[in-house]
């Protein structure tokens, strides 16, 4: 594992807000966060406190009301959905914990999913969903819808569908929300290994437990960093 | 990527029976509908359109002016062809008919009756007919010759080769087949069955050659030559009559294009007001309607599953699919649901077409053979399902994938709202069918319970043929000797049709130029009174005893009234050049339109006149042992004839066909709209549910009952549907009154209507909607509760 000096990510001065008809609710409060190539960062904190909506401006979902977001040295912050989806589809990778399949396709449809959309050939999507689902270990499920599969076996599959367009960067949302202890930590080693190939990993949980996998914590609270544990 | 979507839209429709039933059936059976009016509006627009010339082929029409009013109509002297041909040299070809009419055909003792048409040898130039046998040219040299269809063919000779056969026409002169054509298509004006030439038909009516300039009993047609312009041609022609019949200098002939008469048959005053074309903009108009609201339909049930659809789209979304990506898989799959439900149309429209076909007389055909249907068919489907897609792809592809992904999509409230605009759209359709139906039948059942002023049941009449003309008497002795019927007469024409006037009519106290109105006529022998029923006001019928009745005739009240008569009996009316003495008045009887006033009517002597034979059955013995022992009698008289008769309250009734037609289509369309916007409800409803789960679930655990919350749930959509029952009612009951307008014995658009349209559309809006609002509200809270 090596981490590279240039930042992946560097977010200056980040903020949202959520409006309804009466109430302004601050969910990410001036934030600053910078992470390099290569590391496996967690992020915690107490509900409510911006984790979500965080994962949700660093993966291009959602943007920000302000600051700046730096991705690979460009500035994405005010992107229009369109090249955000562009920027997405070819460098992040999503896993939810309630998995977020579809559930009208196959296993192997669902991972080749991706592929479709970034325009890779048939024959070679072939190869490349055969290839991470032999590396899951549920090849032999390939043809199953989800509702077949037990939780730790959709997520395996979740995380072949987020791994399989080979992203430089894996948002995680709580992976092990939805699991028990064993799978849980079966896809908390998944994502070591995956980081360990050079992957670089952001994951929210609540567990402190799964943060430990990480190198680096960061704590939220009320839309601002608190604190950042450095993993040794 | 496409077959990704069509995979997804496949499972996704295999996945969910009920809602892809629903979805594809109900756009089905919209498309069926819609595809078979538009079959008819191709048939009806087509008509007439096979002639090869058909844009220089014109009718020659007549006008007349009477009273103030100008009469127009298609019947032309006898002469006008000739002197067209003569006088005018834009005319390239004129032809005379007589209108076809069943006729006796005979070939070895096979009598069978055949609608024939006589026409100048040059109406087989002017018109297309298709020759299979025989040459067009030589067809009617010889003047006792026929031209048959190729069913009629069948029909007579079997597989024989009918040319140069003989066959009897009428009992007594011989034809001779010189050649076949193909059957006429049936959107054709024409309908004979066999053509004979003008000069056979002047041969057995010998009166026809004589016929002056003042008898319109004749159609005429006319070809223009290329390039010549019509309007100019019927400002020449406007003193046509004047310059050969000075009496009736007032009358003008004028050129109709033949193909368009078909849906523009209506004058009033001398100017074309439409016709047919009426219902063909209508059926027009219910074609895109009928597809529009099954289209509405798609959209409300798709949309109706947004919320099982939202999370897919997200995390397509997520994985790197563009806006117009999503919007294709939606499109995709609305066209993948046309596709099938074009498949149930073709499959229901099969099933369909020959009630269709019953109901409106027509033999439509689908046109599956033909290439430009099929393209037609499936632009339709495409659009279709674009058009059905177009609003849920847009409404789908526009979700926030971090919205949906939480489960707190937001879009609810708005889509709801324009889903509800829809929901108005497609039942303010409804409530217009729903009220236009009863109207419709209120209106039919107010003038068929007008008094008649006959006596309709146990009527029946027939033509007279053969040796029926002069054996009458005789036939009318032994029927009423065999007990079968009770009365008979011979009349002109029948009492159920008006179709015979004329004019040049004087009374006592006549202003100058009334002399010039048209008078209904129906020429009768004796016994007409007793045996039709009517009631005789003042004075006597025509009598056996006094020989000097030939020379008399009866009116009706219409009549005296209009001629001012105020001691009408014994008045002198000159009547078909003869001073008649007014011997009788009658009671005014529905001859004519049950929808018009009664028109004065002369009723007039003449035993020479007959066409019809009126027989009024013994009530007191069975129809059917009746009818056998008249048709005995008839066939001792008159061999050579089938025995073909008709009921004249059946007769009668014929009357009321459009109405009876427009009656019929309006309530199937009113079922079908019902159910049609009522899956749309039933969609809008389990859309609302499935968005008020929670909102149910906290109101049930606060304690609320179940017939409470079902009330709170449905009442949004009867609220719905009031709105769109008075937007219904106020253009229904605008376009019902101008409906009825024209009808001067008509209905009146009472109250009770709008109250029972309201009420049907409550009821089944509450059914439609109580099933799920029940649903719903007695689901398990904890479960949706949790969910949150």
């Amino acid at each position: 594992m090596t981490i590279q000096e240039a930042p992946m990510i560097k977010i200056t001065n980040l903020e949202k807000f959520y409006r309804t008809e009466e109430v302004e609710t601050i969910a990410l409060n001036k934030l600053s966060i910078e992470i390099a190539t290569g590391e496996f960062v967690a992020i915690m904190g107490p509900s409510g406190c911006g984790k979500s909506t965080l994962l949700n401006i660093l993966g291009m979902l959602d943007d920000p009301d302000a600051g700046s977001y730096v991705f690979n040295d460009i500035e994405v912050a005010h992107f229009t959905e369109r090249k955000r989806a562009d920027l997405r589809k070819h460098n992040i990778g999503f896993v939810f914990q309630s998995f977020n399949l579809i559930d009208e396709l196959t296993v192997f449809e669902n991972v080749e999913l991706p592929l479709i959309y970034t325009g890779v050939a048939a024959s070679e999507r072939v190869k490349r969903v055969e290839e991470v689902l032999d590396k899951m270990q549920i090849m032999h499920r390939r043809n199953h819808y989800p509702q077949q599969l037990s939780g730790g076996q959709q997520q395996r599959v979740a995380i072949a569908r987020a791994v399989v367009n080979k992203p430089k960067l894996i948002l995680a949302d709580e992976p092990t929300g939805n699991l028990d202890s064993s799978n849980g930590n079966d896809v908390m080693e998944l994502l070591t290994d995956l980081n360990e190939q050079g992957t670089t990993i952001i994951m929210v949980t609540h567990s402190e437990h799964d943060a430990r996998y990480s190198h680096r914590i960061i704590r939220l609270l009320d839309g601002q960093s608190v604190m950042e544990n450095i993993m040794v | 990527m496409i077959r990704n979507y069509f995979k997804i839209a496949w499972r996704s429709l295999i996945n969910n029976k009920l809602y892809s039933a629903i979805n594809i059936g109900g756009l089905g059976i919209g498309m069926a509908v819609s595809f078979m009016l538009l079959i008819y509006v191709y048939n009806e627009f087509t008509f007439d359109a096979f002639h090869q010339n058909k844009d220089r082929i014109y009718k020659v029409m007549r006008n007349q002016p009477a009273n103030g009013d100008i009469n127009t109509g298609d019947a032309t002297p006898v002469q006008a062809a000739g002197a067209l041909l003569k006088d005018y040299p834009e005319v390239e070809a004129a032809a005379r008919t007589n209108e076809g009419y069943d006729q006796l055909l005979n070939y070895n003792n096979k009598p069978l009756k055949f609608n024939l048409m006589s026409a100048d040898p040059s109406f087989l130039n002017i018109f297309t007919l298709d020759f299979v046998k025989g040459d067009k040219a030589e067809a009617f040299k010889d003047p006792s010759s026929v031209i048959m269809t190729e069913s009629t063919v069948k029909a007579l000779f079997g597989d024989k080769n009918p040319i140069g056969q003989t066959v009897k026409l009428n009992g007594s002169q011989l034809v001779k087949v010189t050649a076949v054509i193909k059957d006429l298509p049936q959107n054709s004006t024409f309908k004979f069955k066999a053509l004979i030439p003008w000069s056979l038909y002047e041969t057995m009516q010998p009166w026809v050659k004589e016929s002056s300039w003042g008898n319109y009993s004749f159609l005429t047609y006319a070809m223009l030559k290329p390039g010549v312009n019509v309007t100019t041609f019927n400002h020449k022609i406007k003193g046509l009559i004047a310059h050969n019949d000075p009496f009736n200098k007032e009358n003008e002939l004028f050129l109709y294009l033949f193909k368009d008469y078909h849906l523009h048959s209506e004058f009033k005053n001398g100017v074309n007001t439409g016709g047919s074309i009426e219902y063909v903009r209508l059926f027009l108009f219910l074609a895109i309607g009928i597809l529009f609201i099954a289209c509405i339909n798609f959209m409300n049930l798709s949309t109706a599953r947004s919320e099982r659809r939202s999370r897919e789209v997200g995390i397509r979304k997520v994985v790197g699919a563009r806006r117009i990506a999503i919007i294709q898989q939606f499109l995709g799959e609305s066209v993948l649901t046309a596709i099938l439900a074009f498949l149930v149309a073709v499959v229901t429209m099969t099933l369909l077409l020959p009630y269709f076909n019953e109901v409106i007389k027509k033999q439509l055909v689908i046109p599956f053979h033909t290439y430009w249907a099929w393209m037609a068919a499936i632009g339709v489907t495409l659009i279709t399902g674009l058009l059905a897609g177009s609003y849920p792809a847009l409404f789908l592809s526009s979700f926030k994938p971090v919205k949906v992904l939480k489960g707190n999509n937001s879009g609810g409230k708005k889509t709801l709202h324009s889903r509800q605009i829809l929901v108005i759209v497609q039942f303010v359709f409804a409530t217009c069918l729903i009220l236009s139906s009863i109207l419709i039948y209120k209106q039919i059942s107010y003038i068929k319970n007008r008094p008649v002023g006959y006596a309709q049941n146990g009527l029946l009449e027939f033509n007279i043929e053969g040796s029926m003309y002069k054996e009458f008497e005789n036939f009318r002795r032994d029927v009423i000797n065999s007990g079968a019927v009770v009365d008979a007469a011979a009349t002109s024409l029948s009492i159920a049709n008006a179709g015979s006037s004329s004019w040049g009519i004087k009374w006592p106290g006549q202003l100058p130029g009334e002399d010039k109105i048209p008078i209904d006529q129906i020429v009768v022998s004796y016994h007409f009174i007793p045996t039709y029923g009517l009631t005789l006001l003042q004075g006597r019928d025509f009598s056996q005893e006094r020989p000097s009745d030939t020379l008399s005739l009866m009116l009706n009240e219409a009549a005296v009234k209009m001629m001012r008569l105020k001691a009408p009996l014994g008045q002198i009316v000159k009547w078909q050049g003869k001073s008649c003495t007014v011997i009788g008045v009658v009671k005014n009887f529905v001859w004519a339109s049950p929808y018009e006033p009664v028109k004065p009517v002369i009723i007039g002597f003449d035993k020479g006149w007959a066409g019809q034979i009126g027989l009024r059955l013994n009530p007191k013995a069975a129809v059917s042992k009746s009818l056998a022992s008249i048709e005995a009698i008839y066939k001792k008289y008159n061999p050579e004839y089938p025995f073909q008769y008709k009921f004249v309250d059946e007769n009668f009734n014929g009357k009321f066909q459009t109405e009876r037609l427009l009656g019929t289509l309006s309530s199937a369309f009113t079922l079908l709209a019902i159910v049609i916007s009522c899956l749309g409800l039933f969609g809008l409803a389990s859309f609302s549910a499935e968005q008020r789960k929670k909102e149910i679930s906290i109101r049930k655990v606060l304690g609320a009952s179940i017939s409470s919350l079902w009330f709170n749930l449905s009442k949004e959509f009867l609220q719905l549907v009031i709105i769109s029952f008075v937007i219904g009612a106020a253009i229904s009951w605008y376009y019902m009154n101008r409906w009825l307008a024209q009808y001067t014995y008509r209905t009146d658009v009472s109250i009770w209507v709008f109250v029972a349209t309201m009420g049907i559309s409550i009821v089944v809006c509450l059914i439609t909607v109580s099933w799920q609002a029940i649903r719903a509200a007695l689901n398990n809270p904890v479960k949706s509760l949790k969910n949150e």
